[in-house]
């Protein structure tokens, strides 16, 4: 399990190991799910 | 990655021919100067913004051709290195990216495969035979047959293989069998397989890399039928309830129902012992059982649409729907078990109001009334692009109308499955005293064949599909209600509904 250092710029990010597990890393800063439900469930859970 | 002599073991695994990974088709990549670089799907229609870091190794990705993980770490700063193959799982698990082949396996773990079996000594001698031509090394493998009392010639078969055996007097169904087996096993993973299962050769060696990541517990591969000759075969082949997903899942807080099944899953010993293993009064879904504890220990159960097994599915119609009502009879067990997973039903509110408009304009033959699920779209559409727009996201008013629209005959799709599910069987009983519920509901059940039948792509006829949907879902839908009725507990049936606005202001990674 990762998370960022907010110590550092972005573009140097280092990446923490050993973290609270549950919690993602941080690779990925948003994500906008503008069609929230597909019929092949790649979004939305069923 | 904790220094676990597994960890150590599988990472050398890893060390040969590289992982390949390419975008997947219908993803762009925007790297416009000064914004954040964003990865955007267009069905379903999503956008996900990456750290800047990244960028340079999104700019040698296409979806054209698979580049190797190597050529695309050299693209990142050092520190980062170590870290693209894990970035470039998440991107796969998201649905931007594919991933090609495995590994090379130059460093390997000890595995115990482990194989339950009761009166099926032809299929076992097959599952043996794939065994032995697993690409694997001898000294690393231990193979467990545990035969659960059999009255036929299956331990018989065992003899003439080398593996180790172990014998039930009196049948205690599959997940003692496993448990026992387990309990002996000396591999640091322990791997499961059925008895009417074939392994592809490369079976262990797809799956074993997934450990390298020390959050996953266990590993589900691809569960393929055997037999293709017959209709329901050809049915199964699609729809088996063994099949997970056609790409990379992990468990997470949104999959709270995720699980693989114990024909193909592979899980580290020391956790099934801690787990104290299959829950043995389960005599169906103990695997979900199993997989849902994992979670709660905080580990990752992960799914990877590789590792193949092949699974002669019940091909006769009888034994087809007594399995799917057995399947249906674990739902009611397994909710009661984990009431933590109660089950929920996802409705986006403004395409749930859009419904209820049409709904009510239908039941009151009032045209006019169909104005305010029109206005309720539009309000959507509207309120979303304005999301987009302000977020500096590239993407059109037209493409945010589609995405709007098919939400929403998205919804209508998964609530006709719904009925079909759990509810068609009930509404025809009460035709009589309800005709126009009984006509809704088998629409519904039309509705969600014809659904499946566009997304599953069988190698059957519309109407031979149909007719074994129908005799899926009927048999399943009876087990729940026998098995609901028999404990007086009827939350399978009525599920949580969970009203949410719109996840569109953006949110962090999960």
């Amino acid at each position: 399990v990762y998370v960022e250092d907010k110590s550092v710029p972005a573009n140097e990010m280092i990446v923490k190991q050993d973290c609270p597990a549950g919690m993602e890393d941080p690779f990925i800063m948003e994500e906008f799910e503008i069609e929230e439900l597909s019929v092949d469930g790649i979004c939305g859970v069923y | 990655m904790k220094n676990s002599p597994l960890s150590k073991a599988v990472a050398a695994a890893s060390g040969g021919q590289p992982a390949a990974y390419r975008l997947r088709k219908g993803v762009r990549c925007c790297q416009h100067s000064g914004a954040k670089p964003m990865l955007i799907l267009d069905f379903p229609l999503r956008a996900v913004a990456v750290q800047p870091c990244w960028r340079p190794l999104l700019e040698h990705m296409t979806a054209a051709d698979f580049v190797p993980v190597q050529a695309l770490s050299a693209r990142v700063p050092e520190k980062l290195r170590d870290k693209t193959e894990i970035f470039l799982e998440q991107l796969v698990r998201k649905a931007l990216c594919e991933s090609r082949g495995a590994p090379a396996l130059p460093g390997y773990p000890i595995v115990s495969v482990i194989i339950p079996v009761r009166n099926r000594e032809k299929d076992l001698a097959h599952c043996l035979r794939s065994l032995c031509n697993l690409r694997y090394p001898e000294h690393c493998l231990e193979i467990i047959v545990v035969d659960d009392a059999s009255t036929d010639g299956s331990l018989q078969v065992v003899s003439k293989f080398p593996v180790k055996t172990l014998a039930f007097k009196t049948r205690r169904q599959a997940a003692a069998c496993r448990n026992l087996a387990a309990r002996q096993a000396k591999g640091e993973i322990l791997a499961f397989i059925d008895s009417d299962c074939v392994a592809d050769p490369s079976w262990l060696s797809d799956l074993l890399p997934a450990f390298r990541d020390p959050a996953v517990g266990a590993v589900g591969g691809l569960v393929d039928a055997y037999f293709e000759e017959k209709g329901l075969d050809r049915y199964e082949k699609v729809k088996s309830s063994l099949q997970v997903s056609t790409w990379q899942k992990r468990s997470s807080e949104q999959e709270r129902h995720f699980y693989v099944p114990s024909c193909n899953l592979l899980i580290r010993r020391e956790l099934f012992r801690e787990l104290g293993g299959f829950c043995e009064d389960l005599h169906v879904g103990e695997d979900v059982d199993l997989c849902w504890r994992l979670q709660k220990l905080g580990k990752a159960v992960e799914y990877k649409p590789v590792g193949r097994v092949y699974h002669k599915h019940r091909n006769h119609l009888w034994p087809f729907c007594r399995r799917r009502f057995q399947y249906g009879t674990s739902e009611p067990v397994l909710q009661r078990l984990h009431p933590d997973r109660t089950k929920q039903f996802l409705l986006p509110l403004p395409e749930f109001l859009c419904w209820a408009w049409v709904a009510v304009a239908a039941w009151l033959g009032s045209v006019p009334l169909l104005g305010g699920a029109a206005a309720s779209l539009i309000f959507q559409i509207y309120r979303r692009y304005r999301v987009v727009r302000d977020n500096g996201i590239p993407i059109g008013r037209m493409a945010v109308a589609g995405a709007v629209i098919r939400t929403s005959l998205a919804l209508f799709y998964h609530l006709c499955l719904f009925v079909s599910r759990y509810y068609v069987v009930v509404c025809m009983l009460l035709w009589p005293l309800s005709p126009r519920l009984g006509v809704v509901a088998l629409a519904m059940h039309l509705v969600a064949g014809g659904g499946q039948f566009h997304i599953k792509r069988p190698r059957l006829n519309p109407l031979s599909f149909l007719v074994f949907f129908s005799l899926d879902q009927f048999a399943y839908q009876l087990g729940v209600w026998w098995g609901c009725c028999r404990r007086g507990f009827f939350k399978p049936l009525l599920p949580r509904p969970v009203f949410r606005l719109t996840s569109l202001l953006g949110s962090k990674p999960q």
